[in-house]
């Protein structure tokens, strides 16, 4: 009886070792696809970015008019330099509504002081349903900005209420700690003069620890040191420069950064908004968007182009990192069971029979299946189930394709757009990319596990983030998302 | 199941790439810099030759001549960033013909037709800069591209070369989205005496709509007083969207004949055309015009008194008194939206006029 048990024991143990094999070899396929979907893209984007027919745009009154949206809860410490940068973007027509989402901090005092503002009447459309506006005020110095104070709502409900005041045909949804470069919303704009049916272009983000920032503009790109947010910048390197571009051609991509997306707003508006119940609204949004292109009809698409770039703080310690990761896989959880009507299901195109089903496999299981196949492969190889050499050379294999994808990436950024011009810098992220997986994917998978606890309880909240300014070392208040 | 041998072989090439990506992480950058720094110094070089040019009516010919003893990437690239910079259309028509002819020019307008978007995209630019009648083929051909970075570019091409290329572009503006049609046509109107010509003959009312309001548009954008004066007279055409159309690009059109068409469209049916009537008399400083605009303030449609306020606030004087008028009277939406305009500074309600 025992030697049975242990039979079965063994051969069960061995198909989940197997099954793991092959959902790894499957997923990294997968993402060797997206990287080979994505170079000629972007090679296409960095080409067409030129200087010279960017200034052509520039000087064009052509451009669509857009809405920047930027809700801002507690940010008294970065909020005058980060709204100076977006007031001063070299774009033709725009205009800044910031929410101010019932912040405790002096924000709205600093506000009311640095730009000059007189309070307005209410003469606003309101379509969406929010938490009460307090007041709506207007810059003596500043025309292209309009303030909302509120009550908090959450930053879901921060940006229904800057739907609803905006003017503009498009908006861009932005954080109010993200840093956004001067020709990124001229380039941002592009694919709309492209004539095609466009309903949300998304850019790059890129880390912003350890680079030089004056009065909101990154004058100095560097690399951080520091392990946790180094390693982060070459994770954000591939996940905007070959993931999202591979998306493009993939059906779609389910993810615009909160932090730096373009829309067009009658869509917005007509799905009602950003969803208040999530913790990762961005994602949520885009999945309801291709879920109501798709029922509607509508040929419009979700792109990503990577040559217009955003700089956001990445944490620098590893429970602020923690809490950003366990509220970003919740999120995704939450968003995949809300729209799990989209899984395999025909009706809904690529979005149904690839992205969705992409994202439970290879996004929201992943570190089920990290952790499962880790906890397998040492007990069978402690129980000489598993030959010590097959284990070795099979981590080996999966780290080195890890780095691979991440050296690509490195390659793929120094090719086209060169931000970073030391090379000691692209030494770091070589580096980074090759020690990323040794601890920091590990951490990743802990707090992604956590995230599942943390789901079935019922917990909705953010966490607690602490902000320290540009130029420090400093945690994001909601961070940006760079997954695949 | 997978076996050691097929590990042993992914390892063999992953570490292959692995030390491929290495090295060409290495050999990229060297490449890359020398390669941008090359042309950094041409741009540096021709630069003051061109100023030169510019400036103090320099001989042309040490442009050229400069130009032509460049490798071909640097020559192109220098004078796509700086004609772009900094030589007007007029400058551009005189530096064209000698360009033209140039071995580095015709290399790379080869490529009009090469099978690689980014080659034809480059001759696209370059024809922006120096094509002549000899190239209405070509630039015919980029205008209907299948790649639409060429098309964009090729429609500056279109702009210099004029003819029968003003004539595609301009018919293919109906079918473009708003954004796209602004954007083409703004781009078509750096030659804007051909643009006009062309647009005139197009504003007839027996035009399908979709196309008559695109072209109004164009006419709008353009501020020509002739295509102005044929739009004038689509003012009572029966669809709405047109005469929201007409109402839009009048307010370009300063001319004493306009006001009593545009009053008129103030009392449309259609909310859409009304505001557009409220924007245009406050963009002519209508001072006339005050009474009926301070009675559009308490119109129904929030987009009408939104307008119609700020028209006020833009004609200013006795209107934006009437102003003040209404943000102490017994409405209450109108008074909302007469106190929001009525505390903006000058410059706010001239750029939430504009957009």
């Amino acid at each position: 009886m025992s030697s049975e048990l242990t039979a079965w024991f063994v051969y069960l143990v061995t198909t989940a070792d197997v099954a793991i094999l092959w959902y790894m070899l499957l997923v990294n396929s997968f993402f060797a696809l997206l990287l080979v979907l994505a170079a000629p893209q972007l090679f296409a984007h960095w080409r067409f970015g030129s200087e010279d027919v960017l200034a052509r745009s520039l000087t064009s009154s052509a451009v669509p008019r857009v809405s920047i949206l930027v809700p801002a809860h507690n940010e008294a410490v970065t909020i005058v330099d980060s709204l100076r940068a977006l007031l001063t973007l070299q774009y033709p027509y725009f205009e800044v509504v910031l929410v101010n989402d019932g912040s405790t901090d002096d924000t709205m005092q600093r506000l009311l002081e640095a730009y000059d503002l007189y309070e307005v009447p209410p003469a606003v459309m309101r379509r969406l349903r929010t938490e009460r506006v307090k007041a709506y005020y207007r810059s003596k110095t500043w025309t292209k900005l309009l303030v909302v104070d509120k009550q908090n709502g959450g930053k879901a409900d921060s940006l229904n209420v800057g739907l609803d005041a905006a003017r503009f045909p498009y908006v861009l949804a932005c954080d109010a700690d993200t840093l956004i470069e001067p020709d990124a919303l001229l380039r941002l704009a592009r694919p709309f003069l492209f004539d095609q049916k466009i309903a949300a272009v998304g850019g790059t983000i890129r880390v912003v620890n350890s680079c030089t920032v004056e009065e909101g503009r990154i004058i100095d790109a560097r690399v951080d040191s520091r392990w946790l947010s180094g390693i982060q910048t070459v994770e954000y390197l591939r996940a905007f420069l070959f993931g999202r571009l591979g998306w493009n051609l993939l059906g779609g991509n389910l993810i615009i950064s909160g932090a730096f997306g373009l829309f067009r707003r009658d869509y917005l508006t007509e799905i009602l908004g950003y969803a208040t119940s999530t913790v990762t609204e961005d994602f949520e949004l885009i999945v309801r968007l291709q879920r109501y292109l798709k029922e509607q009809g509508a040929a419009a698409k979700v792109v990503f182009i990577p040559d217009p770039v955003a700089w956001t703080e990445v944490p620098t310690s590893v429970a602020v990192f923690g809490r950003q990761r366990e509220r970003w896989h919740r999120g995704l959880i939450s968003t995949m069971v809300a729209h799990r009507a989209l899984i395999f299901n025909p009706r809904y195109g690529p979005t149904g029979l690839i992205a969705m089903p992409y994202f439970l496999f290879a996004e929201l299981l992943a570190p089920v299946v990290e952790a499962v196949g880790l906890v397998i492969t040492v007990l069978c190889t402690f129980a000489g189930v598993l030959s010590l050499r097959f284990a070795v050379f099979f981590f080996v294999a999966a780290y080195l394709f890890g780095t691979l994808l991440s050296l690509a990436a490195i390659l793929m950024e120094e090719v086209s757009f060169h931000r970073y011009r030391r090379p000691l810098d692209t030494l770091r992220l070589v580096f980074f990319a090759f020690i990323e997986p040794f601890g920091y994917r590990q951490i990743t998978v802990w707090f992604r596990l956590k995230a599942f606890v943390r789901y079935f309880q019922g917990d909705h909240s953010w966490g607690r983030m602490k902000r320290e300014g540009f130029g420090a070392a400093a945690a994001p208040a909601a961070g940006v998302r760079p997954a695949a | 199941m997978l076996s050691l041998d097929v590990l042993a072989v992914a390892l063999t090439v992953e570490g292959t790439l692995i030390a491929a990506a290495l090295g060409g992480l290495v050999v990229l950058r060297l490449y890359l810099v020398w390669r941008a720094r090359q042309v950094e110094a041409g741009v540096a070089r021709l630069e003051p030759l061109l100023h030169a040019w510019l400036v103090e009516d320099a001989d042309l010919g040490a442009v050229v001549a400069f130009l032509r003893a460049q490798p071909p990437h640097v020559a192109f690239r220098s004078v796509a960033r700086l004609a772009t910079a900094y030589v007007t259309f007029e400058r551009q028509q005189i530096l064209a013909p000698l360009l033209r002819g140039e071995p580095w020019v015709q290399r790379i307008l080869r490529h009009g037709r090469s099978m690689f978007w980014w080659r034809r995209f480059d001759a696209a630019r370059l024809l922006s800069i120096v094509g002549g009648p000899d190239d209405v083929t070509m630039v015919a051909a980029l205008l209907s591209d299948r790649s639409p970075a060429v098309r964009l570019v090729a429609i500056d091409a279109a702009a210099r070369l004029g003819g029968r290329l003003v004539d595609l572009e301009l018919d293919s503006l109906p079918g473009r989205q708003d954004a796209v049609q602004q954007y083409q046509f703004a781009a078509l109107n750096r030659h804007p005496a051909i643009v006009a010509e062309a647009l005139v003959p197009r504003l007839r009312p027996e035009v399908p709509a979709v196309m008559l309001n695109a072209w109004i548009d164009a006419a709008g954008a353009s501020a020509n007083p002739v295509a102005l004066w044929r739009v004038r007279d689509l003012a009572l055409h029966e669809a709405p969207e047109v005469r929201l159309h007409v109402a839009r690009a009048l307010r370009r059109h300063a001319e004493p004949e306009t006001v009593p068409v545009l009053l008129k469209l103030l009392t449309d049916d259609d909310w859409r055309v009304r505001a557009q009537a409220a924007r245009a008399l406050g963009a002519l400083r209508v001072i006339s015009a005050a009474r009926p605009l301070a009675l559009a303030v308490r119109d129904r449609a929030w987009w009408v008194r939104y307008r119609a306020a700020l028209a006020l606030a833009q004609i200013g004087g006795e209107a934006r008194e009437l102003l003040l008028e209404v943000s102490r009277g017994s409405d209450p939406l109108a008074r909302d939206m007469s106190a929001l305009v009525a505390g903006l500074s000058s410059a706010a309600v001239v750029e939430m006029s504009e957009v």
